[in-house]
């Protein structure tokens, strides 16, 4: 019997993606425990100091619950994870979970704004780019950006928008000082400021975000707008494009085509993307003493605070493995070449 | 390669000419005042006669510990990509045969690949804590994935020429395979990627080390502009100012350089 070429299906492939899921998460679990845990660090002379006696040492790392061989506490990490218990954390004395999740809403208010934005400005340079007398300039504009590490950009944006330019306000923080802060629900200002109908300072929480969210989405821009231009030249070089131009087809529907066949690759890249910017955000953070998920972790790792840099870890980590797999799912329904 | 055209092509010239004279200027000394020393009675004064780039909050001179600080970030730059290079050619050799194990080896690359990278190696320098020989290993493991998988694909290309088929036809062992026929047949793909490597390492360097996590007592890029980031908002800019431009000149030279080899490379006659 003759058999026709059968295309790949979607939706089996989307389950099989899925179903690795719960593997990939143990995986990961694994690594960050033996990552953190096994490295060289000394947690307990970071809390007590150099003076501690060796009894209080001892005492603490009972404490402390270091005195368990690695397996041990691999198995109690394990048995937490499947109640929803990360551990505690040797400083706040908090479930860390609480303090991952109390610390998130402030990171997202920067880096869901600073993605979308990203997109649509490296879309917009990737097609201005891709051909045509301003792709010079632009190409030249997109290497700038590149060569920007993302804090010295910020960095340079204070310098021109609040000390040259005085347009925004005092770069540390999510709210000015002196302003009398929302209860806080989520940790970030803006989010809390509506929960409490306080839209007297909306103006100025937005202000404070302005900038780092800036920054992320001009560095976050760059990837987008070289997948774009790359795949937006193959399309037009490609022969059904040329078939188009032979049959009078305007340049706007060949383009809109052209960028319809580079959506896959931009979806790919926008995973990429959206992974390096849940770790990535520190560094914005830091500079704009944002108090947000990236600093948290920073804190916590600065301190050997192992609870908190195990659940900081195992969020990015297992955060990265989500959207890769989103991002391929998105790729493959994209693709016009995958059928249903 | 055309090393004429190299030579002769102005942005080329431009950035070797950066990278060349800060290093060795960083390297030789000569600086206006010591970059170790600082002098409290002019601390934070605006760039003028004498502190050409201003002084910081501990009177350091600024125009001396930016250019004394380049030792520092970039040395420990190339010598990670160096690590990583060498340590990428040698898997990616071995990876470009067709066994099992390469196989596996690549399918553990795809893992490695897909983890947060930045957010480990800040979890690790800093519970380890930060040493010179720490960076370097940190900094070439994020980078040694990318020579891998270029050492790789090249390398498999290589294989498929005849002078290897010739060659193991003839009974030479695989290890002189890789080291007489394979290696030298893809340094070219290495040398525009250690350029590029490079300027990125150096910004990693200048992210690690702004994060608070450089050696202790060292002078780096990324640590005066965390020290100058809370004085930016009294409109002491030249703090950040400096330390930002140097490096920010230094990753576009490295990349620049790498893409005007490549495409001269690439293109003979070289391009307009």
């Amino acid at each position: 019997m003759l058999r026709t070429a059968r295309r790949p299906s979607r939706a089996g492939y989307v389950g099989r993606r899925l179903l690795m899921i719960p593997a990939g998460v143990l995986i990961v679990i694994t690594a960050t425990f033996f990552l953190i845990n096994a490295v060289p660090s000394d947690p307990v002379g970071a809390r007590l100091g150099d003076l501690a006696t060796p009894e209080q040492i001892e005492a603490e790392k009972q404490a402390l619950g270091l005195d368990q061989p690695l397996p041990l506490r691999f198995l109690d990490l394990l048995g937490g994870i499947v109640r929803g218990d990360l551990g505690v954390s040797y400083y706040t004395g908090r479930p860390v979970a609480d303090d991952l999740f109390g610390h998130l809403t402030s990171t997202l208010v920067l880096i869901v704004p600073g993605f979308l934005l990203a997109a649509l400005i490296g879309i917009g340079l990737g097609i201005a780019g891709a051909e045509g007398r301003k792709a010079r300039g632009i190409r030249l504009v997109v290497t700038v950006l590149q060569g920007l590490p993302a804090f010295v950009l910020a960095v340079l944006g204070i310098l021109l928008l609040v000390v040259v330019l005085p347009l925004l306000p005092s770069p540390t923080g999510q709210l000015d000082p002196d302003l009398l802060a929302p209860p806080a629900h989520t940790g970030a200002a803006l989010v809390d400021a509506l929960l409490a109908g306080r839209t007297d300072l909306i103006g100025n929480a937005v202000g404070h975000a302005v900038l780092p969210v800036l920054s992320i989405a001009l560095i976050a821009a760059v990837p987008f707008a070289r997948i774009t231009a790359s795949a937006v030249r193959t399309s037009l070089a490609a022969d059904f494009s040329a078939f188009d131009e032979g049959n009078g087809i305007p340049r706007k529907v060949i383009m809109s085509n052209a960028l319809r066949t580079s959506r896959p690759g931009i979806a790919m890249v926008g995973g990429i993307v959206a992974a390096e910017l849940i770790g990535g955000s520190m560094l914005i953070e830091q500079v704009f003493s944002w108090n947000g998920l990236g600093q948290w972790g920073l804190t916590a790792i600065n301190q050997k605070d192992l609870p908190a840099v195990q659940a900081f870890v195992l969020f990015a980590a297992i955060g990265t493995m989500v959207i890769y797999l989103l991002a391929d799912i998105v790729a493959v329904l994209l693709d016009p070449r995958t059928g249903s | 390669m055309r090393a004429r055209a190299v030579l002769r092509d102005p942005v080329i010239l431009l950035c070797l000419g950066y990278i060349v004279v800060l290093l060795g200027w960083s390297v030789a000394g000569f600086l206006p005042h010591s970059p170790t020393v600082a002098d409290p009675a002019v601390s934070l004064s605006a760039p003028g006669a004498g502190y050409w780039f201003g002084t910081d909050a501990n009177g350091y001179d600024l125009l001396s510990r930016t250019v004394y600080a380049a030792k520092f970030d970039v040395l420990t730059a190339c010598a990670a990509v160096l690590v990583a290079a060498v340590a990428g050619s040698w898997a990616g050799i071995a990876m470009s045969t067709d066994g099992r194990l390469a196989s596996l080896a690549s399918r553990g690359l795809d893992v490695f690949q897909a983890v947060p990278l930045l957010v480990i190696a800040v979890a690790v320098v800093g519970l380890v804590g930060a040493s010179r020989p720490v960076l370097v290993l940190i900094i070439a493991a994020i980078n040694v994935p990318l020579f891998i998988r270029l050492v790789q694909a090249e390398g498999r290309l290589v294989r498929r020429r005849g002078f290897v088929t010739v060659a193991r036809v003839h009974g030479v062992p695989e290890r002189t395979i890789r080291w007489r026929h394979i290696l030298p047949n893809v340094t070219g793909v290495i040398f525009p990627q250690l350029s590029l490597s490079t300027g990125y390492a150096a910004a990693s360097v200048g992210a690690l080390s702004f994060l608070g996590l450089s050696e202790p007592g060292s002078a780096s890029w990324g640590s005066m502009i965390k020290d100058g980031v809370p004085l930016l908002a009294l409109g002491q800019w030249w703090i950040v100012f400096f330390p930002s431009l140097a490096l920010f000149l230094l990753v576009l030279s490295f990349s620049e350089l790498s893409h005007r080899v490549q495409s001269l490379v690439e293109t003979p006659g070289g391009h307009s």
